[in-house]
């Protein structure tokens, strides 16, 4: 009986422990991914498809980047100069645009470690590329979002294997490094694009609303999920809503349309998930990094503001 | 042609016939003349197993080389041959069609935004001048030249695609049903605009970015086909 509440006691003591265990590895990891230069190659798979890409990374200020397909289409993306250039890219012509700041990193995952609707702990330890890595999980609480797995180095925090699971356990999507050489820094002639690219067209211009202003609302939202962001635009009547649970992000977007343009009614793409629906002459479309029934139920809940 | 180079196309050899290879390896290593490869190239447009071996053995041996890559878009085949005809290569489809390409890339990319630590600088960088960033691909000695197999840089239409082009099924490179949407892409390239926009991110982005199959394809999801 002693051992057993000396256990208890034990547990509930090492939890929280653990937990902040995770967070400052998680913390170490988003320095890590910016800071650190790296060479090395990773396999990327999808729901049984699967590529190659080798990655070119100098960290610092400024930070530089390259990733390369190794398999199938030829495909680069490169970041540089403040402009990320995208070339083989759905079959289109080569195209620079204003960089996003960020490389495969997790600065919300850090977040999530906060969060009432995810747990993060401390998984164990494993061997990646060669590396002594610590396993850090993840695990949505419910099944409105997704869960995680990330294998970081030991040494320097580095993210090695990351893995995205579905509520039922199976893995969405998933990415590991075969090998790396954290610390090289890229030669010069790595880091640059392989061809000339052309800027991309500005989006359309929309407007940021406060809250109170929506003229659509999403009742009964998953448990997590806020409105963090409204624009109207960029057509007339259109809105675009942003909803997040920390983690992941969900774009509501109504829109006027006619009922002969009609668009595919649920799909997704990796762990994007994409569900529209129809009201009262408006196309309603919900997009974002979350399981299909949790973008069918913000679908579902749309109305018009009373 | 070095012998790593050598060595990496035996092990990129895929299902490509042998003879097919080997006037591949020529063509590669400049051995082969204007009228072949003429018709090699005319194959490499029909062929995937072939095209395949191309692009395997161009990308790997750039790679082990440690040069860049020259990459080559869908139709670079066509445009090839065209330049060794001399003719003028047509510019196939619509400019919607083309520009919902580029909102693919652009939808691709945008998942950069993702895993963004804080708002993004939000001015437009200046056009670059033609060939302010020249391609620097090797190529060995070839009847082409590095300029032919460089992408067309014809510029993207500015406007939205068709907002009546509706969306279409057809079937991806691992035989899987996909639906190609314009649109779609659209709404992911604002949803991740808007990200970017406020910090706010998601889970390794920048991989799928690359590692996402060409044309922008959603796949139906369970229980909607």
């Amino acid at each position: 009986m002693a051992r057993g509440v000396a256990l208890l006691l034990f547990l509930l003591l090492a939890m929280p422990a653990a937990a902040d265990e995770a967070a400052e590895l998680l913390a170490r990891m988003n320095h890590a991914v910016h800071a650190l230069d790296y060479v090395g190659t990773l396999v990327y798979g999808e729901r049984g498809r699967m590529e190659t890409l080798r990655v070119y990374h100098a960290g610092g200020q400024p930070e530089r980047e390259r990733l390369v397909s190794l398999t199938g289409e030829p495909r680069e993306v490169v970041r540089q100069d403040g402009r990320v250039t995208c070339i083989g890219l759905g079959g289109a012509d080569p195209v620079t645009f204003p960089a996003a700041p960020g490389l495969p990193s997790l600065p919300q995952a850090a977040a999530a470690a906060s969060s009432p609707h995810y747990a993060v702990s401390v998984a164990g330890s494993g061997r990646i590329a060669g590396r002594d890595a610590v396993e850090v999980a993840i695990q949505a609480r419910d099944a409105f979002r997704y869960s995680f797995r990330a294998w970081l180095d030991r040494d320097s925090g580095m993210l090695l294997k990351a893995v995205r699971f579905g509520a039922d356990g199976a893995t969405v999507d998933q990415l590991m490094f075969t090998d790396i050489a954290i610390g090289q820094r890229p030669d010069e002639a790595d880091l640059q694009p392989s061809g000339a690219a052309q800027v991309l067209p500005s989006a359309p211009a929309t407007t940021s609303l406060a809250p109170a202003q929506a003229r659509w609302t999403v009742r009964d939202l998953p448990p997590g999920f806020s409105l963090v962001s409204v624009a109207a635009g960029p057509g007339e009547g259109e809105e675009h809503q942003v909803y997040s649970d920390g983690l992941a992000s969900v774009s509501v977007y109504v829109e006027p349309a006619p009922a002969a343009d009609p668009l595919a009614p649920a799909s997704n793409r990796g762990a994007i998930s994409v569900f529209s629906r129809r009201q009262d002459g408006y196309r309603v479309v919900v997009i974002g990094d979350v399981p299909e029934r949790t973008a069918q139920r913000i679908a579902h809940g749309v109305v018009a503001r009373g | 042609m070095n012998r790593t180079d050598d060595t990496t196309r035996r092990h990129h050899d895929g299902a490509a016939p042998a003879d097919s290879r080997a006037q591949l390896s020529a063509l590669l290593d400049g051995e082969l003349d204007a009228p072949a490869s003429r018709f090699l190239l005319r194959r490499l447009d029909h062929d995937a197993s072939l095209r395949g071996s191309w692009e395997d053995w161009h990308v790997a041996g750039a790679c082990l080389r440690r040069t860049p890559i020259v990459l080559l878009p869908g139709g670079f085949a066509a445009r090839v041959s065209a330049a060794l005809a001399g003719e003028r290569t047509p510019r196939r489809g619509h400019p919607a069609l083309r520009w919902a390409a580029g909102a693919a890339v652009a939808a691709s990319v945008a998942l950069l935004a993702l895993l963004a630590a804080q708002p993004p600088e939000v001015a437009t960088p200046p056009a670059p001048e033609p060939g302010a960033i020249a391609a620097a691909g090797e190529v060995a000695e070839s009847p082409l030249r590095e300029r032919d197999l460089r992408p067309d840089y014809a510029r993207v239409a500015a406007q939205p695609v068709a907002a009546t082009q509706g969306p279409q099924l057809t079937t991806d490179q691992y035989g899987r049903d996909v639906i190609t949407d314009p649109r779609i892409e659209a709404y992911l390239v604002r949803h991740n605009q808007a990200l970017q926009a406020q910090g706010r991110g998601g889970f390794l982005p920048y991989v799928q970015v690359v590692a996402q199959p060409a044309g922008g394809t959603v796949r139906p999801a369970d229980g909607a086909r």
